[in-house]
């Protein structure tokens, strides 16, 4: 709903500041933060594709951090997910 | 163009004995085609340096190379071995890495994100099968791993043979090996400050190789380096793959701990084996040294110096820093003082009249050790 003039901005959903969020690390290489952010978007989306493909993401990033024990649980989402 | 019917008639010319012998015919340090036949009959072929462990010092540490345009990856394995594999991504051709970095976890292609482990596995490859669906029947993992290529590490230096079609490395290197056996095996310690230095040389690789093989230059050259290293002093060596010279009377003011172990012979004599194609190894008591001959073009060749000591304190300590800046400015300076010949050379192979020149059977045979191998390879 657009603001009416005077009145405060509605603020911003979860999943409007995730947005921006991913938006903003997208090209930083921060690998944790961005694992971070889609393993709670993945949590946030209700549609299982959408939630599948967060994941999906989360469990790359996790792999190039090397972080054995996310991954494992990431794989066994997917898998769970039919993303594996 | 290279004439290559020309060529081989000109190459049966050098490959006989010295004293007959032509050196290598203007063509081949004065076109591009030059360099990249060498590259497929030499420089893939066959065993060739691409750079030092060194420069991955750490488990995960990766580092792209630009080998004669070829895109590799030297990497550091996590259990600290030496692994070179072609730096592309096996789905569409991408460059995987494009800066020296260390990899905690796997090796993200950055186009579309299929992932390698550090042994080259294809460990990851997301939405291959849709979105959120990160497999395929088509695509096996196993068979999609990154593309090693054989590679062999001896003092540090890295070698690799693109092709996969040269001998074992440690055949190969067996003959070098067994020259410097009093330092095949030691300790190497890297210095933490002037342990390196580069050139960047206008001239072809070979003029750079041929120059270091011989001693002949070093009073005309050299003559600081000749006040204690008088061409009598000298001594020429040839094998099936390096050729070289030595000193008799290697005694520099700089003092370094020495390497344990050594014979005595060592106390005054140094060696400095040209390994063919493409580095030069410098053996001392107390030091080593290897130039690495990164072609850039047929006329232009980067020359990078690592030097090595044979203790920690000598190579890391505050102690022995102002020695190590002494001794690495006075390689730098002798290397420097090769540089109007190397260049000097590469212009000399525009005159239409050079037929290669003459060797003399006393003082150049190195030199033509080498030029003779260079036409076998190109000939094969
Ligand atoms: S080119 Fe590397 S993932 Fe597509
Ligand atoms: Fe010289």
């Amino acid at each position: 709903m657009p603001s009416t003039p005077g009145s405060p901005a509605p603020l911003p959903t979860e999943a409007e500041i995730l947005d921006r969020d991913l938006r903003r690390y997208h090209g930083t290489g921060d690998a944790a933060r961005l694992c971070a952010l889609h393993k709670r978007a993945a949590v946030l989306v209700s549609d299982p594709c959408e939630a599948r493909f967060h994941l999906t993401h989360a469990w790359i990033y996790a792999l190039v951090l090397g972080d054995r024990e996310d991954v494992e649980g990431l794989e066994r989402q997917l898998r769970a997910a039919g993303g594996l | 163009m290279l004439d290559t019917a020309e060529l081989s008639k000109l190459l049966e010319q050098v490959d006989q004995p010295v004293a007959g012998a032509s050196g290598l015919p203007n063509a081949l340090y004065a076109t591009p085609d030059a360099l990249a036949l060498e590259r497929e009959r030499i420089f893939k072929n066959g065993w060739a340096c691409i750079g030092f462990g060194k420069d991955v010092p750490n488990p995960g540490d990766a580092r792209p190379i630009d080998f004669l345009g070829m895109p590799l990856l030297l990497l550091r394995d996590p259990d600290g071995a030496i692994k070179v594999f072609e730096n592309v991504c096996r789905h569409r051709g991408m460059i995987l890495v494009e800066e020296p970095k260390n990899f905690g976890g796997v090796i993200r292609c950055p186009y579309h994100s299929w992932c390698y482990s550090l042994d080259g596995a294809l460990r990851a490859t997301p939405h291959v099968g849709g979105p959120g669906i990160n497999r395929t029947e088509t695509i096996d993992p196993t068979q999609t791993g990154l593309t090693e290529v054989s590679c062999g590490v001896f003092m540090d230096v890295v070698f690799v043979n693109v092709s996969g079609t040269a001998m074992p490395f440690e055949t190969w290197i067996a003959p070098l090996r067994n020259r410097l056996s009093d330092f095949a095996d030691q300790p190497l310690f890297a210095p933490t400050s002037h342990g390196s230095f580069t050139l960047d040389v206008q001239a072809n690789w070979k003029l750079i190789m041929e120059n270091n093989c011989e001693s002949y230059h070093l009073p005309w050259v050299h003559p600081g380096l000749n006040s204690y290293s008088r061409l009598e002093d000298h001594y020429c060596f040839e094998a099936e793959n390096f050729s070289g010279q030595g000193t008799l009377v290697y005694n520099p003011d700089l003092r370094f701990p020495n390497f344990e172990g050594l014979p005595s012979k060592w106390d005054m004599s140094a060696e400095y084996p040209s390994v063919y194609p493409n580095v030069f190894f410098s053996v001392h008591r107390d030091h080593f040294w290897a130039a690495h001959l990164d072609p850039k073009a047929h006329d232009r060749t980067v020359e990078r110096v690592e030097i090595y000591y044979a203790t920690e304190e000598a190579a890391t300590s505050d102690h022995f820093a102002p020695l190590r800046e002494k001794n690495a400015a006075q390689w730098k300076e002798i290397l420097s003082e090769d540089i109007f010949v190397t260049q000097g050379m590469q212009k000399g192979r525009g005159a239409p009249g050079f037929d290669g020149g003459k060797f003399s059977p006393e003082m150049d045979s190195p030199t033509h050790a080498f030029h003779a191998w260079v036409a076998r390879a190109l000939a094969n």
